[in-house]
């Protein structure tokens, strides 16, 4: 049995079936051709959660990151985003200013390659389920603790 | 108009940091506004509900 849904962009009908999500990250165009979504046979726009587009953006994110040499600072800036993160946030991770993060984010030279490889890192620990808000109050904790707690599990990201 | 890079996690923290929610009645949508995106900016969502139980969200 088809399943089927109204278009939310036109008077068509959507069906659930494969479909290529394409990602615009900073003016490099991501394929991901392993996707099931609503997709509306009259003018073909897929219907998505902002769960589902969230997930999407990470995994584009990801890709540019692994496997372009060097990224510009609009890449980060979409990499930060997709990962849920403010600039102050990224900042404290990294242990670097968030008017360093501003820089290579507006900057026209390109992004050190040791950035973007721990924005690589975070955005697949985001992915794996990890909740970046810990490590953010991590760096808030004393210095040389003797004991720490394994925390419960946390609930996969969409 | 001036336009803007909206991802996914910027409509998440613009409802989550929303301080007014106004029904437009002749619209039959709700729209939140005093969020911001992820980089501090306003960003008003425009959410409307579909009789199948979904919302549809348009960011402003």
């Amino acid at each position: 049995m088809e399943l089927k849904k109204p278009c939310i962009h036109c008077d068509g009908e959507a069906v659930y079936t494969q479909y290529t999500h394409r990602e615009n990250v900073a003016g490099v165009t991501v394929s991901d051709p392993r996707q099931m979504a609503y997709v509306c046979s009259l003018c073909g726009e897929a219907l998505l959660t902002t769960g589902e587009l969230a997930g999407l953006q990470r995994r584009a994110a990801m890709t540019v990151l692994r496997d372009l040499p060097s990224i510009r600072g609009g890449a980060l800036r979409y990499a930060r985003k997709a990962a849920a993160l403010r600039q102050v946030d990224l900042a404290q991770l990294l242990d670097v200013t968030p008017e360093t993060i501003s820089r290579y984010e507006t900057g026209n030279d390109a992004v050190p390659r040791a950035i973007q490889v721990a924005m690589h890192g975070l955005l697949h620990l985001r992915e794996s389920g990890v909740n970046l808000q810990s490590l953010i109050d991590a760096a808030a904790k004393p210095v040389g603790a003797t004991e720490l707690v394994v925390p419960a599990p946390e609930p996969r990201a969409a | 108009m001036i336009e803007r890079n909206i991802l996914a996690e910027d409509v998440n923290n613009a409802a989550f940091t929303a301080t007014a929610a106004k029904f437009q009645r002749e619209k039959g949508t709700w729209r939140l506004e005093g969020g911001l995106d992820l980089d501090g900016e306003l960003l008003v969502l425009v959410v409307a509900p579909r009789d199948d139980g979904t919302f549809v969200v348009t960011v402003m």
